[in-house]
């Protein structure tokens, strides 16, 4: 089964290209939303993951006689990437893209578009949504025994219902989703970055996430246990 | 002088120049948009047809020499032709009344002159295609018309050297149509802003091949042409005007006045490289009505991606010669129609390969809710290649079952009239 995977950058995605200096070479590091896939299709014997960052998905000005008007919001992007998936041989394109909010309602009406965008496109391709509420990080501390392990001593910096997680992102000491995942990599002694997150999706109890993250979680791996290979 | 009729290229097939190997090209209404890979062959179609305007002057090894072209270097690197190397050239044009006229000629690398030439001409689309001169190098013959001439061995076209008059007196006006079609192939292929902004002299009735002869032109026009140039250009940069003036031995000073306050006029030399091509690009529909198809390679480079498509669309419509133009700009493309756009790649075996946009059907599926450019920037160049490759092979199988059925036609002796001219295109002598 050949996947695409379609975030928004070096956290999500990684890096496919990251030049060695050492090795004098190209090596594709991975991001959490391969470890994620790879874990959640672990009932797929052979599974080929490739990735594309969102902004790689081209949407031009174009003449509007002629053509349908684009989806709404993620929906235009996520008609691209099944677009691409199906002219390049993929059997699954999962688009990831962060809530960026706490209601509900809100995360309907993105996901829909998300689906919408897929829906356009007429090919065999499966489209999924992974959109999580609030951003990626809500569901990266959503299990305090990961980051017990990883030397987190004070687990009240961890967020009671992480999708409920709002702040100014600007400041520091802010409830903001990503401005928590720093304080808790400091208190715990590991660095902000990829590398951490890849170390988290690893081992992340996947059950936990469920019931920490019920309104984005729930959806993302129904349809990735759905999949047949 | 018999009357003449402006011609449009409507299909050309060459072989053996640079990966041009049984290359096949159509021609729709309008532009055409050459896109595909870099190495392609874009450039090489254009440097292709620049050779058909040398050609039809009487002047190939001119061709070479402006390009400080090595002769032998250009031969075809993938032909299977066996004997000595030759570019082969074939056109199908036709009038605004239906008449179409297919042109073929071969070059010899190795002699530098006209190995072979024939011109078919069908006046209408039920009349029967007539062969309407013809020349062999080996026999050292021209047979046009009733009449037979020996002993000349021509560098270019035959149209060069002999009145249209004399040499089919039946076809005068569809020969000296085609006479003027050649010369007016104008390439703009290598146009630079250096050489736009170096002075030039003399009076030009194009900006030439690098843009060297732009501040000629500029001021060979008239006053009215002269601002319709700066009227074009008002809607994409701030111009105020376009100053020419000869000085001693006929060289021309150009000053560009913009719309800013308290700026006076600038010389062409301190302009900029972007704005030296707009100004450059904004002349064509200035050139003569001699010009018969104009030639544009990359033509997005220095252009502010804002004003691109409008302003080629503009230089397209205002323009009375047909346009063909090379881009890497999936932005451009997007304004295109798909008809206009045809894809360029490589073959296994090194051959450029041709498929129009709507041809391809997994690009054509995609235009539901994207546009051309998207669709081509969203698709990687190897599943583009594989696609021309696809449409390519579908292409040479028709014309393989076009060929047979010509030649088992011609074993019996009943080739339809409509076949006649397709199987000179078709390669069939």
């Amino acid at each position: 089964m050949r996947v695409l995977l379609c975030g928004e950058g070096l956290h999500e995605i990684g890096d496919p290209d990251c030049w060695s200096d050492r090795q004098q070479c190209y090596l594709s590091l991975p991001g959490w939303l391969h470890i994620f896939a790879r874990r959640l299709l672990e009932h797929c014997d052979d599974v080929e993951f490739e990735v594309k960052r969102r902004s790689e998905l081209v949407l031009l000005p174009r003449l509007r006689r002629g053509y349908q008007p684009a989806p709404d919001g993620h929906g235009a992007k996520a008609l691209i990437a099944k677009f691409i998936a199906g002219n390049e041989g993929y059997d699954v394109v999962v688009f990831m893209a962060d809530h960026d909010g706490t209601s509900k309602r809100e995360w309907k009406i993105k996901h829909a578009q998300i689906i919408e965008g897929f829906d356009r496109v007429d090919n065999e391709v499966i489209g999924i949504a992974c959109l999580p509420m609030t951003a990626s990080e809500s569901w990266l501390l959503a299990d305090e025994g990961v980051w017990q392990e990883l030397g987190l001593e004070d687990k009240n910096l961890l967020p009671k219902k992480p999708e409920e997680m709002s702040g100014d992102k600007h400041d520091p000491r802010s409830n903001d989703p990503h401005r928590c995942f720093e304080r808790v990599c400091g208190s715990a002694g590991v660095k902000d970055d990829r590398g951490t997150r890849v170390k988290v999706s690893k081992v992340i109890n996947f059950d936990k996430l469920e019931e920490k993250c019920p309104v984005s979680f729930i959806p993302f791996r129904q349809k990735m246990n759905e999949l047949e290979c | 002088m018999a009357s003449v009729e402006k011609l449009k290229l409507r299909r050309m097939i060459v072989s053996g120049f640079k990966a041009l190997e049984d290359f096949d090209l159509r021609f729709p209404d309008g532009l055409i948009l050459l896109i595909g890979a870099n190495g392609s062959g874009k450039s090489s179609i254009l440097q292709a047809l620049t050779f058909v305007k040398y050609f039809a002057k009487g002047q190939t090894k001119q061709f070479f020499n402006d390009r400080h072209w090595n002769i032998a270097a250009v031969r075809g690197k993938v032909s299977s032709s066996r004997g000595s190397p030759q570019f082969s050239v074939k056109l199908l044009l036709e009038t605004s009344k239906g008449c179409e006229i297919a042109w073929g000629f071969s070059w010899g690398y190795n002699t530098t002159e006209t190995t072979s030439e024939s011109v078919w001409v069908r006046r209408t689309s039920d009349a029967e295609p007539v062969h309407v001169l013809s020349y062999n190098r080996m026999t050292r013959t021209i047979n046009a018309g009733n009449s037979t001439i020996k002993g000349l061995t021509p560098e270019g076209t035959l149209l060069a050297t002999f009145d249209p008059e004399f040499l089919n007196k039946d076809y005068t006006r569809e020969l000296e149509s085609l006479k003027r079609w050649g010369p007016g192939v104008f390439s703009l292929e290598l146009l630079s802003p250096s050489s736009m902004r170096a002075g030039a002299r003399g009076i030009h009735t194009d900006i030439g091949f690098k843009g060297e002869r732009l501040g000629g032109f500029l001021a060979s026009l008239s006053p009215e042409a002269k601002a319709r140039v700066v009227k074009r250009l008002q809607r994409f940069y701030p111009l105020e005007g376009l100053e020419t003036t000869r000085k001693r031995a006929g060289w021309v000073d150009l000053q560009i006045s913009e719309s800013f306050e308290n700026i006076g006029p600038v010389n062409a030399a301190h302009m900029s490289d972007g704005f030296m091509r707009l100004l450059g690009l904004a002349t064509i529909p200035e050139f003569s009505d001699e010009a018969s198809l104009i030639l544009l390679d990359e033509v997005e480079d220095g252009i502010d991606p804002h004003i691109l498509p409008k302003f080629i669309n503009s230089i397209a419509k205002e323009s009375p010669a047909q346009l063909m133009i090379t881009s890497h700009s999936p932005l451009l493309v997007n304004f295109f129609e798909p008809k206009q756009i045809c894809f360029i790649a490589r073959s296994r075996d090194g051959r450029s390969l041709s498929a129009g946009f709507d041809e391809i059907s997994d690009a054509t599926n995609g235009l539901e809710y994207m546009g051309a450019g998207e669709v081509w920037a969203n698709t990687s160049s190897e599943k583009i290649t594989s696609w021309v490759r696809a449409a390519s092979k579908h292409n040479n199988e028709k014309i393989q079952t076009t060929r047979k059925f010509v030649r088992d036609a011609a074993e019996l002796k009943i080739i339809s009239p409509k076949n006649r001219v397709k199987k000179f295109m078709d390669g069939e002598s």
